[in-house]
């Protein structure tokens, strides 16, 4: 009788212990689950890469390419005319530097004409205050997101529209009358490029995209070939409580978008990722390469085998059991 | 040599074994449902901020579904893999090898010990494995869905090792192609996963999937269409990139599975397929990897005796000949 009741109260006192389990772990947020996303990893750099983004540092930095998707997350959607990213990062004296390079053969950078948008890119983190991952299309109601946008119009600075419409017949010189650039003189940033090329954002959910208290990111793109390259850099902490932090060793999510002006992205239309994983190491970038083609013939050659041992455990499998 | 044989296990801790999946598949689906889905498509909700406090609430329960689901999980995969491991068959031993395989690296990773590309290698080990295992198991005509799941996530999973391989020195190069096969192979596990359940296939079964399939291909026709792929890419690891119509039918698929086990009184094979909804495609993380470890698992427990035991434990079904009957007849 007695082992009969223990049997009966065994389910019960695991159930519990599950239960219990499962609140410890989630008072102490510790989740014992490992990400399995793509990852880039910030090594040390040997010396200050700056904003350009042909610096010698990084040709040594390792690349991961992040393939994008038409957004889909939003109303008046589309884009996706940029199949995949580069992603490239370092750090150096506690300042995280992030390369993001794509194909992109049309150069757009003005937007003077209602009809032209400009290349650009953002990298989306969880704000310092996200409570779990945040939803990728600008955060939840308890998750923010802190995104850090370059516009290639932004760094290129303003222009005369009398350039841009050639030939036009004017009565009075709009240059100098605030009048005729209200969002200038409203002062928004797009329309103040002299601020800097990339602004960086806070975000909690659709239309609640906002400037950040403290812009403290900068960056530069060039055109390298068919190709924009741009850099971002900030230090790893901000004097804004809301923006992402980082630390040596620390992992983070990160997102990448970008417009493709000459396909009329804009807004919301636009190519995305999904998550990737930012590592920052601690040491500077091992080896140099030397060993890459033993890794990769390791990884296909994994690859292949694992598709031969699926059949050959699915035919041994057939035998051993006479099938169903 | 007796003495090196695994204890067979009693039918109760089997039971059990079947419970504690069940509870998992129960506690995944509750975190599918309001983690994954519901949190993220709050937004929507006309004066949102009204709702802060439920909002609050509810995303709070999400993640403690989410707790409770990696606490089932370290007791499950365990019970998995000793039950499969007192089965007479050889081939079981090699699938608790492959759990042992990844509850081990995954342990290393949380640890801090390890790299990376081992643990998605030692995961691609582990659920092509099972899959092939399960293929197997199932015979011949259900070669083809766990097939084209082991080729979507060789696929998925591929193109993050290569990644991977990159970030450890390996020149880098782009495989995207790789995202397409998976793409492609993902949907048409979905559409084969009914012949997992041929023989339980009825008027409702088919009736419940049709109706899942049309409800799906609505939401991607309407307003939602959006919302919905981007639903499909977190949910699903799936991209999105193909017609609505094959997300519709591969939903409708899936659900006319999991009732048709369910009515066949095959509840591991029907726990599995949930599982494997919540566990998605490729390579997101060791808990939703584990989730599709698990899944292929009980598919190959279901396969063997647990399928007869449940059988014994309800009372028979009316008309028609059953696959577990048939097996117990031949075996």
């Amino acid at each position: 009788m007695k082992l009969i009741r223990v049997h009966h109260w065994r389910p019960i006192i695991v159930a519990l212990g599950v239960m219990i389990v499962a609140a410890v772990l989630q008072l102490a947020n510790a989740n014992p689950a490992v990400s399995q996303t793509l990852f880039v990893t910030a090594y040390g750099a040997p010396a200050d890469p700056g904003l350009d983004p042909t610096n010698a540092a990084w040709n040594t930095a390792r690349a991961v390419h992040v393939p994008l998707s038409g957004q889909l997350g939003s109303y008046a959607a589309g884009g996706g005319s940029i199949a995949t990213v580069n992603l490239q990062a370092v750090h150096f004296k506690e300042h995280l530097y992030l390369r993001v390079s794509w194909a992109d053969a049309t150069v757009d950078e003005s937007t003077t004409k209602v009809e032209d948008f400009s290349d650009a890119v953002a990298l989306e983190f969880p704000a310092l205050s996200a409570s779990t991952v945040p939803s990728i299309c600008m955060g939840q109601a308890d998750a923010g997101v802190n995104i850090w946008h370059w516009r290639a119009d932004s760094q290129r600075g303003l222009r005369d529209p009398v350039d841009v419409y050639a030939g036009s017949q004017i009565d009075l010189d709009v240059k100098k009358d605030t009048l005729f650039y209200t969002a200038r003189d409203a002062g928004n940033p797009f329309a103040n490029p002299e601020l800097g090329a990339v602004q960086t954002l806070i975000s909690q959910t659709f239309g609640t995209l906002t400037p950040a208290n403290v812009q403290d990111v900068t960056g530069k793109g060039v055109r390298v070939s068919d190709s924009w390259a741009v850099v971002f850099s900030r230090s790893y902490t901000s004097t804004d409580f809301n923006e992402a932090k980082f630390a040596a060793g620390m992992k983070t999510d990160m997102a990448v978008a970008v417009w493709n002006g000459s396909e009329d992205d804009r807004n919301g239309r636009k190519s995305v990722s999904q998550f990737v994983t930012l590592r920052i190491g601690s040491a500077e970038t091992p080896g140099g390469g030397s060993n890459g083609t033993p890794i990769a013939l390791l990884a296909v050659l994994s690859l292949v085998g694992l598709s031969g041992l699926g059949v050959g455990l699915a035919v041994y499998g057939m035998r051993d059991q006479g099938g169903r | 040599m007796a003495a090196m044989r695994w204890p067979e296990g009693s039918v109760e801790s089997r039971a059990h074994t079947r419970a504690l999946t069940a509870g998992l598949a129960a506690a995944a689906i509750v975190e599918l449902l309001i983690l994954r889905t519901f949190t993220r498509t709050a937004i929507h909700i006309p004066a949102f901020e009204a709702l802060q406090g439920p909002y609050e609430a509810l995303a709070l329960i999400g993640r403690y579904a989410y707790f409770l689901s990696v606490a089932l999980m370290l007791l499950v995969l365990p019970a998995l893999g000793w039950s499969l491991a007192a089965e007479r068959h050889s081939g079981r031993r090699v699938a608790t090898a492959a759990i042992g395989l990844f509850l081990m690296t995954s342990a290393m990773a949380a640890a801090g010990v390890g790299g990376r590309m081992m643990l998605d290698i030692a995961s691609l080990l582990a659920i092509v494995s099972l899959a092939g295992l399960a293929a197997g198991s199932w015979g011949w005509p259900c070669v083809l869905p766990f097939g084209m799941l082991g080729i979507a996530f060789i696929s998925n999973g591929g193109y993050t090792v290569l990644q991977t391989a990159s970030q450890e020195g390996a020149r880098s190069f782009d495989a995207s192609w790789l995202l397409t096969g998976g793409e492609i192979s993902g949907v048409a596990f979905a559409l084969c996963l009914p012949l997992l359940a041929r023989r339980h296939i009825d008027r409702l079964s088919v009736s419940v999937g049709v109706v899942v399939g049309v409800t799906a291909f609505g939401i991607f026709l309407g307003g939602g269409a959006t919302t919905s792929r981007i639903l499909l890419l977190w949910n699903a690891g799936l991209s999105g990139t193909l017609p609505g119509v094959a997300y519709a039918a591969g939903a409708g698929a899936i659900a006319t599975s999991f009732v048709a086990l369910l009515r066949g009184r095959e509840v591991l094979a029907a726990t599995a397929v949930a599982l494997l909804v919540a566990g998605g495609l490729g390579l997101h993380n060791t808990y939703q990897t584990g989730l599709v470890v698990a899944a292929l698992a009980a598919l190959c427990r279901a396969a063997g005796g647990d399928a007869r035991e449940e059988r014994r434990e309800e009372p028979p079904a009316t008309g028609g000949i059953t696959a577990a009957t048939e097996r117990t007849a031949a075996g």
